[in-house]
């Protein structure tokens, strides 16, 4: 019969089609694609035309018939899969390849060392409640600092320390507490941020101070906020970055724009707290300076003191990534002399 | 400041050990800075505490941390013998808040009792005479700056303060000439200059062995022109570091009692009230502070009695009392007590920070406010990453560049190479490449993502900070391939970032007076619409982080069927300085399903370009 036939000429056809996608210097994933689309493609595929005929036929010829379209459309499809894994594994599996010898690596770029600490603080901060925040960098003595308690007096404002574009106004903020002071001034209470962030001193570079560093600047302001929240924040974020057996000293230290003032210093893990290089026999590395946020600066930036209390904490960043990536200078770390290596 | 314990042990009992008494120390506020020698701490000093540049200073911080008393030294002292004489005119009030003195006849200069030279050598002060030596011992152990001078070298009895003259010298005692100016406080006697006011004193009238009458002085000045002055004619010694703080005039009263009852015991001879200028007598300041406030700050209760105890101890005066909270008289000597807070803190550091146990915050987290721009920063360093560039930081400061009048340039850097902010970021990371070629890398891609800065005037609104992407790629294959790698960084970027629809434009440069603007291929913009979202050069790139938030973005097109991809050539003709960004940008018109076009050939001849470009299509 005619319909007989016809199918007998579609196999043939197909065999044919395959056997030549396996020996043809060609044999490739394409072309078994291509005679699967010839075949089987839903608007013109040669079998799919051939199943679109059978409603046409008489039902004798469909009892006939259809199984048999049916049986061969199912194995052809597995044949062609089947082709498909075995052409891929041949791909594969070539056997002058050595397993046992690796390649370097394929490239791909690094973070600055900076950025990444910056990236792990954050991470801990905003899973605590913490915005990440930001400022200007050319900052008015305003911000830098009047709102943050430090009188036109200070030392802190001599020419020695601040690098001014017009001098006593505008400046390169000298810390991120100017940020804190623009939080506080345009935001209200409650309020949680962390700053990271690029400052500037008047200072002639040497290995461990630079004209140009990073610091990271905490504030938080709410009602009922004591030193206690301070404490344990510390607490917690020094043990995310240093580990749990980490130990802290906390103790009084003036800054400012903060009162009471707390230092924070970590016990040196190489010695102990006995004293040795690293620590410069103190037993201890200051960590960062914090306080509660001064009663003046609260009211300078528009918060109420008696309602509201926060604290507030400031550390320099560049120390902790230069032990932690073991850079020895601070002047390589800001575009003197870093290279990432594979 | 340098505690030596032996001296300290004068005003203290205490059975602690070196280290215990530095760890205390380091508790209430003054850490120990150096490891400690010959019993001698090294403690870190911080600007607010005027009274902790004293030994006795330290020592009362001491005795309340610890429980122990305070024993002060007596400073009672016979009857005077009458006035001095010595005439005093301030002619700078000003800078002259108080002028204390006393006049000593008949004394007897020679050397200091060994308990002396042993406590100012172990500080770190020569010993010269017994009077120097005692001007020294009491400016350690109070805190105040003394100065005894010969009255037989004077040739006016007389002291007169006023502001020097230009020309003018003062030879100091360590026998330097120093050239003082209007803004300085001088101290002259007839016409010699006989000081620098509150810095330091002159040779011309310094005690030596064969002198006999004196006149020792007090003094309380204008600390901020002192701090200034000290600076400007780079003088440092132990005097400016007390004067340049904020003592109190008080001070100079307690000072010269003691100063007295050491002269008459160790040198002899008589002495004489004589003037005390102190036009300004200061007040005692008073301030409430409510025990609640101890709650609020510390998050702890301290027993009413401890805190009374405390502030006793550090010579608070109790004036009223009530459950609710004590008024208080502020203690002269700390000047640093600004606010109710600052009291707190004496309470807080006294009773130790320690005994603050630590509790979480708990209540609910505020509303987010970190802003877009800092996490879309973040997420172009990881896409720039992931194509294989290493992010660099660089200082924003650089050299002054006097072409530029948008530069920020800065008025009192030390370090001339640093005395201006960048203007573009590869100027600043380009060494940083210069670091990779020597490392021997054949491709180097780096980028930064930071800020650049300009002015348009003098204003503080007139400086801009500009966010931006900075790229730069080196290829040593050759301009080309380096030119190809920041090509495709860029358009993975984008891709990433889901800005579609850029386009690139030569940029108009007006070169000279005497040509057309001409296009410099050298550098092109990047465009989405009118929207400047940076340039792109041969080597590298620049983006505006802002305005490539503000772009237009689509999401990545996923689909789920295989489609027919069909494409065509069309081949453009170009004249040699023609780019070919705008015929792009007709074709994109042209053929509005072009998913992709590719140059595929290019062939010059003459002063023309023949390019040929493959346009996908598909459905």
């Amino acid at each position: 019969m005619d319909l007989n036939k016809k199918i007998e000429d579609i196999k043939k056809e197909l065999e044919n089609d395959l056997q030549n996608a396996k020996n043809g210097s060609n044999a490739n994933n394409s072309t078994l694609d291509e005679i699967y689309v010839k075949y089987f493609s839903k608007k013109h595929g040669v079998i799919t035309e051939l199943i679109k005929e059978l409603p046409k036929l008489s039902s004798d010829e469909r009892k006939e018939f259809g199984p048999i379209i049916n049986d061969l459309q199912d194995e052809y499809k597995n044949r062609i899969g089947h082709e498909k894994i075995l052409q891929e594994k041949e791909q594969y599996e070539d056997p002058t390849i050595d397993l046992t010898m690796p390649l370097p690596p394929k490239e791909s770029g690094y973070l600055h060392p900076t950025t990444q600490v910056i990236r792990e603080m954050n991470k801990f901060f905003r899973y605590h409640g913490f915005s990440v925040f930001e400022g200007p960098e050319v900052e008015t003595a305003e911000f830098n600092f009047r709102k943050l308690n430090l009188p036109e007096d200070h030392p802190a404002t001599d020419l020695q320390d601040t690098l001014f574009v017009t001098q006593p106004e505008i400046l390169l903020r000298t810390h991120t507490s100017s940020v804190e002071s623009r939080v506080l001034t345009n935001y209200r209470p409650p309020i949680r941020v962390v700053i990271p962030g690029k400052c500037f001193r008047n200072e002639t570079p040497n290995k461990t101070n630079s004209s140009f560093f990073y610091q990271y600047q905490g504030v938080v302001v709410d009602k009922g906020i004591t030193m206690k929240h301070l404490k344990a924040t510390l607490e917690l974020v020094h043990k995310f970055l240093f580990g749990e057996d980490t130990i802290l000293r906390f103790r009084y230290k003036y800054y400012p724009e903060v009162s009471p003032g707390m230092g924070v210093d970590m016990q040196c893990k190489f010695c102990k707290g006995v004293g040795c290089d690293v620590c410069k026999q103190r037993g201890w590395i200051e960590m960062l300076g914090s306080g509660m946020i001064h009663y003046n600066t609260l009211k300078s930036c528009g918060i109420d003191p008696e309602v509201y209390s926060g604290f507030a904490f400031g550390m320099g960043l560049d120390r902790h990534v230069m032990q932690k990536f073991g850079i020895s200078d601070i002047r390589k770390l800001y575009g003197g002399g870093l290279v990432y290596k594979y | 400041m340098k505690l030596p314990l032996v001296w300290l042990k004068d005003y203290i009992d205490t059975k602690k050990t070196p280290a215990e008494i530095a760890d205390s120390f380091t508790s209430l506020g003054l850490m120990l800075d150096k490891p400690i020698e010959n019993d001698v701490l090294d403690l870190e000093h911080r600007m607010d505490r005027a009274d902790w540049l004293s030994i006795i200073g330290c020592a009362r911080d001491f005795a309340a941390f610890d429980g122990t008393k305070l024993k002060k030294p007596d400073g009672l002292v016979p009857e005077s013998n009458g006035q001095g004489g010595v005439k005093i005119k301030i002619e700078a009030p000003e800078l002259v808040k108080r002028f204390n003195t006393r006049v000593f006849r008949g004394i007897k200069v020679g050397d200091s009792p060994i308990w002396i030279k042993e406590r100012l050598e172990s500080y770190g002060l020569p010993t010269i005479n017994n009077i120097v030596d005692i001007t020294n011992f009491v400016m350690v152990e109070y805190g105040q700056p003394m100065h005894a001078q010969d009255l037989s070298k004077f040739s006016k009895q007389e002291i007169v303060f006023r502001h020097g003259k230009a020309g003018e010298k003062v030879l100091t005692l360590l026998g330097q000439e120093v050239a003082v100016d209007s803004e300085t406080l001088v101290m002259a006697e007839g016409n010699n200059l006989i000081g620098i006011g509150a810095i330091v004193g002159s040779k011309l009238t310094a005690v030596d062995n064969k002198t006999t009458d004196i006149i020792l002085d007090a003094g309380n000045y204008n600390q901020s022109n002192i701090r200034k002055t000290s600076r400007r004619l780079n003088i440092r010694n132990e005097t400016v570091a007390r004067t340049e703080k904020f003592l109190h005039p008080e001070l100079t009263q307690i000072a010269i009692e003691r100063a007295t009852k050491l002269i008459l015991e160790l040198a002899g001879g008589q002495y004489f009230e004589n003037e005390d200028y102190y036009p300004n007598k200061a007040q005692p300041k008073n301030m409430i502070l409510r025990f609640s406030r101890i709650k609020t700050i510390g998050g702890i209760d301290v027993d009413p009695m401890k805190v009374k105890d405390i502030l006793t101890k550090l010579e608070y005066k109790i004036i009223k009392e009530s459950t609710l909270e004590l008024t208080l008289e502020i203690p002269f000597f700390r000047t640093d007590i600004e606010v109710e807070d600052d009291i707190v803190s004496d309470i807080l550091r006294i009773n130790d920070y320690k005994n603050i146990p630590n509790e979480l915050m708990n209540s609910a987290s505020p509303k987010e406010i970190t802003p877009t721009l800092m996490d879309y920063e973040d997420k172009i360093r990881d896409i720039l990453v992931n194509l294989g560039m290493h992010e660099h930081i660089s200082s924003p400061m650089t050299m002054v560049n006097g072409n530029d009048k948008t530069q920020i340039i800065l008025e009192n850097a030390l370090n001339s190479e640093q005395n201006a902010l960048r203007t573009n970021v590869a100027e600043t990371l380009r060494p940083v490449l210069e670091i990779y070629k020597k490392h021997k890398y054949s491709v180097i891609r780096l980028f930064e993502v930071g800020r650049t800065y300009f002015k348009i005037g003098e204003k503080y609104e007139d400086i801009k900070e500009i966010k931006v992407v900075e790229g730069i790629v080196l290829n040593d294959n050759g301009a080309r391939q380096t030119n190809d790698e920041v090509k495709k960084i860029l358009s993975g970027l984008f891709v990433n970032l889901g800005i579609s629809n850029v386009s690139y434009k030569a940029k108009m440069e007006n070169k000279s007076s005497s040509q057309t603007n001409m296009k410099n291929t050298n550098v092109v913009t990047i465009y989405q619409d009118k929207l400047e979202l940076g340039e792109l050069r041969n080597d590298g790139f620049t983006l505006f982080t802002e305005n490539l938030v503000k772009s237009g973005t689509k999401k990545l097109r996923v689909i789920d069927y295989i489609p027919n991809k069909t494409y065509e050539d069309v081949t453009v003709e170009l004249m040699l300085n023609e780019t070919l960004g705008e015929t792009l940008e007709k074709l994109k018109v042209k053929f509005p399903k072009a998913e992709l076009i590719e140059q595929v050939d290019e062939f010059r001849k003459e002063s023309k370009r023949m390019v040929t470009l493959r346009v996908y299509k598909q459905d």
